[in-house]
C-alpha cells in the first residue's frame, strides 16, 4: 500500500529543443503543396480505378447522360453544338469533348472521369491555398485537404461524368480569388494613399473571381446563385459599413433617417468605385447567365426553356407534387432540414458537426466584415439549395427524414456535397485555432468518421443514390436485347426516357435518331419506316405518344416493323425489310 | 469541510427523496407471481429475476417461464434462455438481494441498489462542479440536484436498470482520472479504479464501451506530459496506464469467458441471441423444429446493424423534441445545459472538453441507436448516462450568470416544471408507451391509450403508483396526488434554498466584514474578473461581478497577484 501511495516513477524520453524545432522547420517546410498534387492525384487515380472495376461510373443515370451529350455533339447523325441542348449547363460537356471522340473512353465513362478527376485535383490544391491565404498555416491548409480529398462520397463523384465536381472546382477558385479581392479591398480602404501595386491586385483578383463565377455559372444553376451573391457583395464590401455601424449604436432608432439625410456616406469617388467595380464584375460574370438565354432563345425558340420545357427539373417536380410527395416546397424549415441533413450525410456526421463548431469559432474569434462576407461565399449552396426547394425547383429524398410512405427514399442526395468545401474549411480553421490537445481530438475525430463509413454506420450515399437509388440508371432487359441482337441501321427512341441505355448497348451515337435530330426525328413521328430500322418505345414517352398512340402512325408502325420485344413497359420494332 | 457537509446534505436529501419514491413489493418474491404484482411499473424484472436465479439456482440461464417475463430483454440460445444484457448489474445487485432476503424484502432491498447509485452520482456531480469547474457551493449542489430530482432519472433511481450504474462509474472514472492528473501520488490506486471502472461498465451494458470511451482519452491525454527544462524538451509518460490496465483485462476476460461458456464463442454477446418474443413468433408460425428455426433466426440478427447515421435524425428529434420521449418535454431545465456548454466553449479545456464529450457521444450513440425509445418508458431513459454531465453545465450557465435575477427565474420555473414531471414519473410509473404504439393501440383496440407525461399523469389520478412507501405505509393516510405534492413541495423548497438563499448567505460571509485574513484557496471563475482568467479586459467580463463584491475582488486578484498566482 506504502509503494502505491509514493510517487510514481515516470518514463521520459527527452530531447534538446534545438532539435525539435530542426524537425518542425523541416516538417513545416516540406513541399506541402507538390504533396497535396501528389495525393490528389493518387487519391483520384484509384477511386478512379475501383469505380471502373466495379461498374460505378456511369452507375447514374445522369452521368450517362452528360457523356451523351457531348457524343452527339461529335458524333451524332446530325453532330453539332446544338446538341448541347436547353436544359443542362453547357460547360462540363464542352470539356468533355475532346474525350469523347475516343470510344472507349465513353463507353467506359472514363470521358467523364478525367474532367471530373481533374476538377478535383484543382479542387484540392485550391482549397490548400484558399485555407493557407487565411491562415498562413501550411499544416493547417493540409489537414483542409485531407478533409476534402478523404470524402468518400466526393471520392466517388470525381469518377463520374456527373456535374457536381466541375461546379465545385468554380466554386472554389471563385471564392478564392474573390476571398483575396475582399482582403485586399478591406485593407486598402483602411489606406490613406494606396498603393498602386495594391489596387492592381484588387483588379485582377475580381477580374479572376468574375471569371471563375461565368464558369461556374454555365456549369450547374447553383452557379448563378454564386455570381449574384458575389455581385451584391462587390457593392457592399465597397460602402462604409463602420459608419452605418457607428450610426446604428449611437443614434438607435434615429439611424435610418441619418442614413437617408447623409446619403449613406456614400461620396462621389466611393460611388465611382462602387459602380465601376461592380461593372467590371457583372459584366463578365453575368455574361455566362444571359448567354444561356440568348441560346435558349434561339436554338429551342425559348429563353426560359431550362425552365418552362417539360424536360425541366422543375416539370419533373409537378410529377412529385401530384403524388404528394415534394415534402419540402414552399416549407422552409422542411427544406432547410433536408438539405441541412443531406449535407450532414455527404460530408460525414462527425465532420460535419466539428465543421460547424469551426464556423461558429471563426466567426466569433474573426468578429469582422471579412469573416462574414468569407463565411457567407461558403455557405451560398446550403442556401442555394435549401431556397430552390422550398420554390419547388429541386427535389432530394434522403433516408434520414424522407416520409416512410413515400416511394423512394434516395434521390439527388449528391447535392450535399456542395457544402464539403466549406466544411473541410472550418474544420481546418477550428484545427487552426485549438492548442496541441484539441488538434490531437480534431485528428481523432477525423480518423473516427473514417472508422464510421468503415464499418458501415455511415453510408457513402452519393454512391448509394447511384446504385440503389432512384438515381441509379436502368437496367432492362431491353439493354441485353439490343446489346444482343443490334446489327446495324438507325435506332429511334426517346433518350429522355432513358428507355435502352445507349453506352452499354453498344449502339453507334451516330445511329441513333432523338428528340435533337432534325429532320430525323419529326419526320420519323410521321413516318416512322423512314430512316428507322429499330423503333424503341416505352409506355408514355414521346415514341408512345407520336407513333404508338396515333392510329395512322401505329398502322405504319405494324405494316413496316415487325415487334421482336416486349415487356411491360418497352417494346421494340425491327424493320420487316431488313 | 464545506464539501464534506455538502456532501452530507446531498446523502441526506437523495436518501429521502429515493427513499420516498423507492419502487417494489414487500416479501422475497418468487418468480412465478412477479407479473401479477408488478403492473404498473415494474418492468425492469428482468435483471432482478437473473439476481434471484444467481442466488437460488447458481446459473446464468433463465427458465423459460423466467424468460417470459423478462421479455422482450430476454434472449435464446441452444435449448436456454438468456437475458439479452450483459449480466453485470445482476450480479452487482447480488449483495443487496441477499440481504432483502434475511428481511423479508429481497424485491425492495434490490431495487435499493439504483438509489445508492444515484446518491454516488449527486456525490461526484458535486465533486465535480465544485472542484474541477470550480464552481461555487450552491451551483456545485444544484447541478446534482438538477440531475437527481429534475431530470426523468428521478423515475429509473429506484429501479434495476443500468442507467445509473453506468453514469456513475463513468463519473467516477473521470473524477478519478482529474485526481490522477493533479496528484502524482495515489497513481495506480486511481488507474486501477479507472481500468476496472471500464471493464465493468462494459458487463452492465456493452454501448458504455463507447460513451466511456471519452474518459479513456482523456486519461490517455493526461498520462503523457511534454516539459520544458532549461533547453531540453521532456516527454514525460506515466506507465500506471499500462500497468493498472491489468484489472481491464481481468474484467474483460471474466466477460469473455462468460460469453464462452454460455454462448460458445468468447465474442459472441448476449445482445446479439435471438430475442425472446421474436424468436418464439417467428419460429412457430414456421412450424418445424423450434430449435433450427430459431438458429436461422439467431444468425441473421446482428446489434450493430442497429447503430446507423440514417437513424439520426429521427432519434434526434425523439431524444430531445418528442412528446413521448423528449428531453426538452420531460425536463426543459436541460435546454440551458446546450446555453451552458456555449458559455463553457470560450474557456475551454481538456477537462470541460471531456465532459462535453461524454454527453456528445452518448447523444450521438442513442440517436444513432434504431430504438432511440427505449421501450415502454418515461423521457428519453438512454440520455441519463449524459445527463449529470449536463446537469453541470446548466449550473454553469447560472453560475456565469448568477447576478442576473432574470437569468435564475427563468431557470427555476424550468426547474419546477422539470420537478414537477420527473416527480410525476417517479410516484407512478416508468414505462409509458411510445406515441406510435399509443396510436396503434387506440386504433386497433380503442384502449384510449395516453403515450408521455399524459400517460402518467392518468395513473395519479387514478391513484396508480410503483412507491413502495406510499404503497404499504401512506396510503391510508393521504391521497397519491397528496403524496406527489408533498414529494415535489419538498423538492422545490430545497431548488428554492439552493438557487435563492445559498448564493446571499454565501455574499454575506465574503463580506469584508466576515472575512479572514487569509486568501481563500479556492475562488469560483465565475467570481474571478475574466481579464485574469483569458487576459481579457472590459466587456462581459467585467458584468460577471457582484457590484456588492466588487471591492472584495479588487482585494482579492491584488492579494492573489501578490502571493504569484
Amino acid at each position: 500500500m506504502q509503494g502505491l501511495y509514493h510517487s510514481e516513477k515516470t518514463m521520459e524520453i527527452s530531447i534538446s529543443e534545438n532539435k525539435i524545432n530542426d524537425i518542425k522547420t523541416w516538417f513545416v517546410n516540406l513541399p506541402w503543396y507538390n504533396i497535396v498534387l501528389f495525393l490528389a492525384v493518387f487519391l483520384s487515380t484509384v477511386a478512379i480505378g475501383v469505380s471502373l472495376m466495379n461498374g460505378w461510373i456511369i452507375a447514374y443515370g445522369d452521368a450517362q447522360s452528360h457523356l451523351n451529350i457531348p457524343k452527339r455533339i461529335v458524333d451524332s447523325i446530325t453532330p453539332g453544338l446544338a446538341q448541347l441542348g436547353g436544359i443542362w449547363l453547357p460547360l462540363p460537356h464542352l470539356l468533355m469533348l475532346p474525350f469523347v471522340k475516343i470510344e472507349i473512353l465513353y463507353r467506359t465513362g472514363l470521358a467523364g472521369s478525367i474532367v471530373s478527376g481533374a476538377a478535383f485535383v484543382i479542387s484540392c490544391l485550391y482549397i490548400y491555398r484558399l485555407v493557407w491565404f487565411i491562415t498562413k498555416s501550411k499544416i493547417t491548409a493540409f489537414v483542409a485537404f485531407l478533409v476534402f480529398a478523404l470524402n468518400p462520397n466526393m471520392l466517388y463523384l470525381q469518377t463520374t461524368a456527373l456535374t457536381e465536381p466541375v461546379l465545385i472546382l468554380f466554386f472554389i477558385l471563385s471564392s478564392y480569388y474573390f476571398t483575396r479581392f475582399i482582403a485586399i479591398t478591406l485593407k486598402n480602404k483602411k489606406l490613406v494613399d494606396t498603393e498602386e501595386r495594391a489596387r492592381h491586385k484588387e483588379f485582377l483578383y475580381l477580374v479572376f473571381a468574375a471569371f471563375f463565377a461565368f464558369c461556374a455559372s454555365l456549369s450547374r444553376y447553383d452557379g448563378w446563385f454564386l455570381v449574384l451573391i458575389e455581385s451584391v457583395l462587390v457593392i457592399f464590401v465597397y460602402l462604409p459599413i463602420n459608419k452605418y455601424i457607428k450610426a446604428l449604436k449611437e443614434k438607435k432608432f434615429k439611424a435610418p433617417f441619418i442614413l437617408i439625410r447623409e446619403k449613406f456616406y456614400i461620396g462621389r469617388g466611393t460611388f465611382n468605385k462602387i459602380q465601376g467595380m461592380f461593372v467590371l464584375f457583372s459584366v463578365l460574370a453575368f455574361v455566362g447567365i444571359l448567354m444561356w438565354f440568348v441560346w435558349d432563345g434561339l436554338i429551342l425558340g425559348d429563353p426560359f426553356y431550362f425552365t418552362d420545357s417539360n424536360y425541366s427539373a422543375k416539370a419533373q417536380q409537378q410529377a412529385w407534387l401530384k403524388r404528394n410527395e415534394l415534402p419540402a416546397v414552399h416549407n422552409l424549415p422542411v427544406s432547410f432540414d433536408y438539405y441541412f441533413f443531406d449535407s450532414m450525410t455527404n460530408v460525414g456526421v462527425v465532420i460535419f458537426a466539428v465543421s460547424l463548431v469551426g464556423l461558429i469559432v471563426y466567426i466569433s474569434k474573426n468578429n469582422k466584415l471579412f469573416a462574414y462576407v468569407f463565411a457567407l461565399i461558403l455557405v451560398v449552396p446550403f442556401i442555394f439549395n435549401v431556397f430552390t426547394m422550398y420554390m419547388g425547383q429541386s427535389v432530394i429524398f434522403i433516408p434520414h427524414i424522407t416520409p416512410s410512405n413515400f416511394e423512394w427514399k434516395i434521390f439527388n442526395v449528391r447535392y450535399g456535397i456542395l457544402m464539403l468545401p466549406a466544411a473541410a474549411v472550418f474544420y481546418a480553421l477550428l484545427f487552426h485555432y485549438l492548442k496541441n490537445q484539441g488538434k490531437l481530438i480534431l485528428i481523432i475525430f477525423f480518423l473516427l468518421q473514417i472508422g464510421l463509413y468503415g464499418i458501415g454506420y455511415s453510408k457513402v450515399m452519393a454512391l448509394s443514390d447511384g446504385t440503389e437509388g432512384l438515381s441509379a440508371s436502368k437496367n432492362t432487359d431491353a439493354d441485353l436485347f439490343m446489346k444482343k441482337h443490334y446489327d446495324n441501321g438507325l435506332v429511334l427512341m426517346d433518350d429522355f426516357a432513358r428507355s435502352v441505355n445507349i453506352i452499354q448497348s453498344n449502339i453507334p451515337m451516330q445511329n441513333i435518331i432523338y428528340i435533337g435530330n432534325k429532320p430525323y426525328w419529326p419526320v420519323s413521328m410521321k413516318e416512322p419506316e423512314r430512316y428507322a430500322k429499330w423503333i424503341v418505345i416505352q409506355k408514355n414517352d414521346e415514341v408512345w405518344q407520336n407513333i404508338y398512340e396515333k392510329p395512322d402512325v401505329r398502322g405504319r408502325l405494324y405494316k413496316y416493323f415487325n415487334k421482336v420485344y416486349t415487356s411491360p413497359d418497352i417494346l421494340i420494332f425491327e424493320r420487316m425489310n431488313a | 469541510m464545506k464539501s464534506f457537509l455538502a456532501c452530507l446534505f446531498l446523502i441526506i436529501i437523495g436518501a429521502l427523496i429515493f427513499g420516498a419514491v423507492l419502487k417494489g413489493i414487500w416479501g422475497n418474491i418468487p418468480a412465478e407471481s412477479l407479473k401479477d404484482k408488478t403492473e404498473y411499473s415494474l418492468r425492469d424484472r428482468g435483471r432482478y429475476l437473473l439476481t434471484q436465479n444467481l442466488i437460488e439456482h447458481q446459473t446464468f440461464a433463465l427458465t423459460r417461464e423466467q424468460a417470459n417475463l423478462a421479455a422482450p430483454d430476454a434472449g435464446y440460445y441452444k435449448g436456454k434462455w438468456f437475458e439479452l444484457y450483459p449480466p453485470g448489474l445482476s450480479i452487482l445487485a447480488i449483495p443487496f438481494y441477499i440481504v432483502g432476503l434475511r428481511f423479508n424484502l429481497s424485491f425492495v432491498a434490490t431495487f435499493v441498489m439504483g438509489g445508492i447509485f444515484a446518491i454516488g452520482i449527486l456525490i461526484f456531480t458535486f465533486l465535480i462542479a465544485r472542484q474541477i469547474l470550480k464552481m461555487p457551493y450552491w451551483a456545485s449542489i444544484l447541478a446534482s440536484i438538477i440531475f437527481g430530482f429534475s431530470s426523468n432519472s428521478l423515475g429509473y433511481s429506484t429501479s434495476l436498470f443500468q442507467h445509473h450504474a453506468s453514469a456513475f462509474f463513468i463519473l467516477a472514472s473521470f473524477y478519478a482520472v482529474y485526481q490522477y492528473k493533479i496528484h502524482k501520488k495515489w497513481g495506480f490506486i486511481l488507474g486501477f479504479f479507472i481500468w476496472a471502472s471500464y471493464g465493468l461498465v462494459i458487463f452492465l451494458d456493452y454501448p458504455n464501451a463507447i460513451l466511456m470511451l471519452p474518459v479513456m482519452i482523456y486519461f490517455l491525454i493526461v498520462s503523457i506530459n511534454i516539459k520544458k527544462v532549461n533547453d531540453r524538451i521532456n516527454l514525460v509518460f506515466r506507465p500506471a496506464i499500462i500497468i493498472t490496465s491489468v484489472f481491464f483485462i481481468l474484467i474483460t476476460a471474466l466477460h469473455l469467458y462468460y460469453n464462452y461458456v454460455n454462448f460458445g464463442s468468447a465474442t459472441k454477446l448476449s445482445g446479439s441471441l435471438i430475442g425472446f418474443r421474436e424468436g418464439v413468433d417467428k419460429a412457430l408460425d414456421k412450424g418445424g423444429s423450434l430449435n433450427d428455426n430459431l438458429k436461422k433466426l439467431s444468425q441473421k440478427k446482428n446489434p450493430v446493424n442497429s447503430f446507423k447515421e440514417t437513424s439520426i435524425a429521427n432519434g434526434a428529434f425523439e431524444l430531445f423534441i418528442a412528446p413521448d420521449r423528449g428531453l426538452f418535454i420531460f425536463s426543459p431545465v436541460f435546454i440551458l445545459a446546450f446555453v451552458g456548454v456555449f458559455y463553457a466553449a470560450s474557456r475551454m479545456d481538456l477537462e470541460k472538453g471531456t465532459l462535453i464529450s461524454i454527453a456528445a457521444v452518448t447523444i450521438f450513440f442513442y440517436a444513432s441507436w434504431g430504438d432511440p425509445y427505449g421501450g415502454w418508458a418515461f423521457g428519453p431513459r438512454y440520455l441519463i448516462t449524459a445527463l449529470p454531465f449536463l446537469a453541470l453545465f446548466v449550473s454553469y450557465f447560472l453560475s456565469v450568470n448568477s447576478h442576473k435575477i432574470v437569468s435564475k427565474i427563468v431557470a427555476f420555473l424550468l426547474i419546477g416544471i422539470s420537478a414537477a414531471i420527473s416527480m410525476l414519473g417517479a410516484v407512478t410509473t416508468n414505462a409509458t408507451p411510445p406515441q406510435s404504439e399509443a396510436v396503434w393501440l387506440n386504433s386497433h383496440y380503442q384502449t384510449g391509450t395516453h403515450y408521455g407525461i399524459q400517460y402518467a399523469f392518468d395513473f395519479l389520478m387514478s391513484g396508480k403508483t410503483s412507491s413502495f412507501v406510499y404503497t404499504y405505509f401512506l396510503h391510508n393516510r393521504m391521497s397519491l396526488l397528496q403524496y406527489y405534492e408533498l414529494l415535489l413541495g419538498g423538492v422545490m423548497v430545497v431548488f428554492t434554498f439552493v438557487l435563492f438563499v445559498m448564493p446571499v448567505l454565501g455574499l454575506i460571509r465574503s463580506a469584508p466584514i466576515f472575512r479572514r485574513k487569509s486568501v481563500p484557496d479556492k475562488v469560483s471563475p465565475a467570481f474571478v474578473p475574466v481579464e485574469h482568467i483569458r487576459g481579457a479586459k472590459g466587456g462581459a467580463a467585467e458584468r460577471e461581478i457582484i457590484p456588492f463584491e466588487r471591492k472584495y475582488h479588487a482585494r482579492l486578484v491584488s492579494l492573489r497577484k501578490n502571493d504569484g498566482n
